[in-house]
């Protein structure tokens, strides 16, 4: 039985010290992620299921980060946005691969949907769930999200599981709210992921009408082949979430099917 | 109408883990695993076997996994024609069904015989017979044998173990003697059975193989005998970020490593 509930906690000083000296990240990297316990805390609460409750040889991690600011909801955007996430986690289902793929969700304002689990697991945005009303602290809360993300795969790898990831950052505005981190400190970590090959990080802006998200996305490091800005309407934002799900299951099919979608964007999921 | 379940099924009362890593030479010369294990598991009998084809052969994968196939399938089968039959005989005609279809086999793959026989079917072969009264491990060639957390390593000298097929090579068609070298090489009452391993000569590189096999959490978890064997053979990468040096370190297991166990999950007085 899986521990989702209740996970055991794990060292994350030690656990990002060692990623540090393996090579994996950057010593801006491990600056970023151990800032103080606050950023531990959060990356804890995704971290979910033990790696010795998944019986799988290889692992993918999907991990959403939907927008749930206010300007969503003023928008008109707060279903397409829901069902975008939801039609991923679908996708996913009826792939062949589902048995090894971990899914976790954590709202912009840092809110966990839910930890890493099994996609049965996996919970679907709803309008119980889902109350779009916040800031938009971007760069505070990738970094605790590619955290997670980093600090998820080194534990299974660690446990003699390759893990791959595929993270996908949702917003429809610039960074408005965050404290701690910069467009320069979250670049490192992005950086860092890229660099290994076994990490994709992609990007949906929305169209605000002002944003530049190219421009934002960029300067965090993401590169421009996992940026998609679909204007701000329904029939747009699913086309976008449409894109992504196809690159996301074609990634998570085999480690050759990861490596040329990582290399070729979403351009490798348009059929 | 449903069958009635059969009192103390074997198959039941044990369950079985298994692990097996490619070692680091066949790694950094591009050679597959060349180890293969194979385990047929009914309500009155568990046979299991672990074979490791030898290393000079280009493809002695080929017989490694044929050949665990085979001589289990044979015990298997003899075992519900003759369920009485003295373990000695009963492994002797086994090996001998094995051994026909082998040379059959190589018969119908054409080219030099002998050079066939050696480049694809030589194999180390290390068993076991679980049956309601007793259990019987066996061997012919290296490897690890074990029950109840000891444990017995068979080598031989120079690494020139004898194997099954060579009682097919021509000069020695007629020699028997090795076919009876499968020695049954330990037996216990299996209601005394906890556990038992079966290796190759690799798994003598394994910190604390017996603990490993020992781990109660086997039983629920069975893939972490896998993962075990994942991390002592990972390669590491420590980078020196100060003087900017990297350093490799190969994994631990320098042979092509398997390693079975089967693990009682009711207590013992069940069977």
């Amino acid at each position: 039985m899986s521990n989702n509930g209740n996970p055991k906690k794990v060292n994350l000083k030690n656990l990002f010290n060692q990623a540090h000296a393996d090579g994996d990240i950057s010593q801006q990297s491990l600056k970023t992620l151990t800032v103080n316990a606050d950023i531990g805390a959060q990356i804890q609460a995704g971290l979910g299921i033990a790696p010795d409750d998944v019986p799988a040889a290889e692992v993918v991690l999907v991990t959403q980060m939907p927008d749930d600011s206010g300007s969503i909801r003023f928008g008109g955007n707060a279903k397409a946005v829901r069902d975008g996430h939801n039609m991923v986690l679908d996708s996913l289902e009826q792939s062949r691969q589902m048995a090894d793929v971990l899914a976790h969700t954590r709202y912009l304002n840092g809110d966990v949907l839910f930890p890493y689990r099994q996609l049965a697991d996996a919970i679907r945005m709803t309008t119980k769930n889902y109350d779009p009303c916040h800031g938009t602290p971007l760069y505070d809360q990738t970094a605790v999200l590619l955290g997670t993300v980093l600090a998820k795969a080194k534990e299974f790898e660690d446990n003699g599981v390759p893990a791959r990831t595929v993270t996908l950052l949702i917003t429809d505005g610039a960074d408005m709210h965050s404290h701690q981190q910069t467009a320069a400190s979250v670049r490192s970590l992005v950086d860092d992921m890229q660099r290994s090959e076994n990490h994709i990080v992609a990007a949906l802006g929305i169209d605000d009408g002002s944003t530049s998200f190219e421009d934002v996305f960029k300067e965090m490091g993401i590169r421009q082949e996992w940026i998609l800005t679909p204007k701000s309407s329904a029939t747009e934002i699913r086309r976008a979430f449409q894109v992504f799900s196809q690159s996301v299951v074609r990634a998570s099919q085999t480690a050759v099917g990861f490596s040329q979608t990582a290399l070729a964007g979403f351009t490798a999921g348009i059929n | 109408m449903l069958a009635a379940p059969i009192m103390n099924d074997l198959s039941l009362t044990f369950v079985p883990a298994v692990g097996s890593v490619r070692g680091r030479e066949h790694e950094r010369t591009g050679r597959n695993n060349q180890d293969a294990w194979a385990l047929d598991a009914r309500a009155t009998s568990l046979v299991a076997v672990v074979t490791d084809g030898c290393g000079s052969g280009s493809a002695s994968e080929v017989g490694a996994r044929l050949g665990a196939r085979l001589l289990t399938a044979a015990i298997s089968r003899r075992l519900i024609a003759e369920p009485n039959s003295e373990p000695t005989r009963l492994l002797e005609a086994a090996a001998l069904d094995t051994l026909a279809v082998i040379d059959e086999t190589v018969r119908r793959m054409g080219g030099d015989y002998v050079n066939t026989l050696v480049e694809h079917f030589l194999f180390t072969v290390v068993g076991a017979v679980v049956q309601p009264r007793e259990t019987v491990l066996f061997a012919l060639g290296d490897g690890l044998l074990g029950i109840n957390g000891s444990l017995r390593q068979l080598e031989f000298a120079g690494n020139a173990p004898p194997y099954l097929s060579y009682a097919l090579i021509p000069d020695a068609v007629n020699d028997l003697d090795l076919v009876r070298g499968i020695d049954v090489v330990l037996t216990t009452p299996t209601r005394a059975l906890r556990s038992l391993v079966l290796a190759t000569d690799g798994a003598a590189q394994v910190p604390d193989l017996v603990g490993t096999a020992d781990d109660p959490r086997l039983i629920d978890k069975p893939h972490l005998l896998q993962r075990r064997l994942n991390v002592l053979n990972r390669e590491r990468t420590r980078v020196d970020w100060q003087q900017g040096v990297v350093r490799r370190e190969a994994g631990a297991l320098a042979d092509d490593t398997t390693v079975l166990v089967l693990k009682r999950t009711t207590p013992r007085e069940d069977v």
